[in-house]
């Protein structure tokens, strides 16, 4: 990939940017409220890094909490908390530097 | 090193970017699992807590689905009888011409039943803001053809789809209370997107900075979602919405300090 810079402007992967080797990368966490989830998902397609899916057990009420199926890749966006309709999730983000 | 850092060091207060606002209860709402008033309901709560004003504010609630709204946010709410929000909002804020008072409406409560009231609170240029939830249809009572309902769109009381010979066309509110000179700032948002709900934010917070102002009335319409009206999933409910209410109900701004958008 020679001569092709990862800052060039219309390089819209952002998170080739995120991810590089030499970057510190934010290291993100979800805490979901699972007894008042009401597994709704539309947290699920708002994460840009395909961290929740929707539990295999149900919580009182019945319902697929949403969960980090995939925690490792959560940059703690803020993305999945502020489309909750019932603000169950929390967020937390820490810098780490590489 | 990163691979060495787990949830456990991320999880701790110093990290914390976001939490539900203390201004919301800790009731759960009654809503439907992914309806939009939930998160509507949020943004105005955190607007209220960014703003340090949960003891100077009034909401008025409506009749539709959010007629229980008082139960969910933490300050003063009055309850009024369908439609007539406007109406209450008026007399309180006369009342009490330093507290930032706000109405909260479907489309079925502020555009059947309480039209009148509405407009004339538009023209009259109350000085409160107006938040209105436009899904298109009556959720609370089993999904009604409302007069915000789209041509076709299928409701309860029009099976075959809104024909415009027998039930007429659609009506854009927004629009129509934008040419009255007492409306000060009126725009359309949605809450169904991380980039929809960050503007729509901007703009209710817009609508509580106005009051200061004293210029005229703020109207932010949002276009939700009623998944269990319309039979879909919430997921796939958001994704119609933005195929087939958008193009109608175009989100943007449509009037600013006082002048239509893209108008002189
Ligand atoms: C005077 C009066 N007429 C009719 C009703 C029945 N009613 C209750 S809610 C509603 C419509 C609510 O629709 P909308 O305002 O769109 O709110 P949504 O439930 O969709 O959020 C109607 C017609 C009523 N409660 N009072
Ligand atoms: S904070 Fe962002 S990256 Fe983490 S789960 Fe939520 S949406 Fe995904
Ligand atoms: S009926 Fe519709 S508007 Fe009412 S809570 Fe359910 S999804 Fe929301």
């Amino acid at each position: 990939m020679a001569g092709i810079p990862i800052f060039e402007k219309h390089n819209t992967n952002k998170y080739n940017i995120l991810y590089s080797d030499t970057m510190a990368k934010p290291k993100g966490s979800i805490i979901v409220d699972r007894e008042r989830c009401k597994g709704c998902e539309i947290c699920v397609p708002a994460c840009p890094t395909g961290v929740i899916s929707l539990a295999r057990e149900v919580n009182s009420k019945g319902y697929h909490f949403s969960y980090m199926a995939n925690p490792d890749a959560c940059t703690g966006c803020t993305n999945c908390a502020i489309v909750c309709p019932d603000g169950v999730i929390t967020v937390y983000r820490k810098k780490v530097s590489t | 090193m990163a691979e060495n850092t787990g949830i456990k060091d991320v999880v701790r207060d110093e990290n914390l970017v976001y939490k539900k606002t203390s201004v919301l209860t800790d009731k759960v709402m009654h809503y439907c699992p992914g309806c939009g008033h939930g998160t509507a309901h949020r943004l105005i709560a955190e607007v209220i807590e960014e703003m340090e004003i949960q003891s100077g504010t009034i909401g008025v609630t409506p009749v539709g689905c959010a007629v229980l709204m008082y139960n969910y946010l933490d300050i003063d709410m009055q309850e009024a009888a369908h439609g007539r929000a406007p109406a209450v909002a008026t007399a309180i804020k006369r009342l009490m011409p330093d507290k930032y008072v706000f109405t909260y409406q479907g489309d079925g409560d502020l555009a059947a039943i309480g039209t009148a009231e509405t407009i004339h609170a538009c023209n009259r240029g109350e000085n409160i803001a107006i938040f209105f939830i436009n899904n298109g249809i009556y959720g609370m009572t089993g999904g009604q053809m409302a007069p915000t309902t789209l041509l076709g769109m299928k409701s309860s009381t029009s099976p075959y789809g809104r024909d415009v010979h027998m039930m007429g066309n659609p009506l854009k509110m927004t629009e129509l209370v934008a040419q009255l000179p007492g409306t000060w700032y009126v725009t359309r948002q949605a809450v169904h997107t991380p980039a929809s709900v960050r503007k729509a934010k901007k703009a209710i917070r817009q609508a509580f900075e106005n009051q200061k102002l004293k210029k005229g009335l703020s109207l932010v319409e949002i276009v939700s979602n009623c998944n269990s009206g319309w039979k879909m999933s919430p997921v796939d409910s958001n994704k119609w919405m933005a195929e087939n209410m958008f193009p109608f109900y175009p989100p943007g701004d449509i009037k600013l300090e006082g002048k239509l958008v893209g108008k002189e």
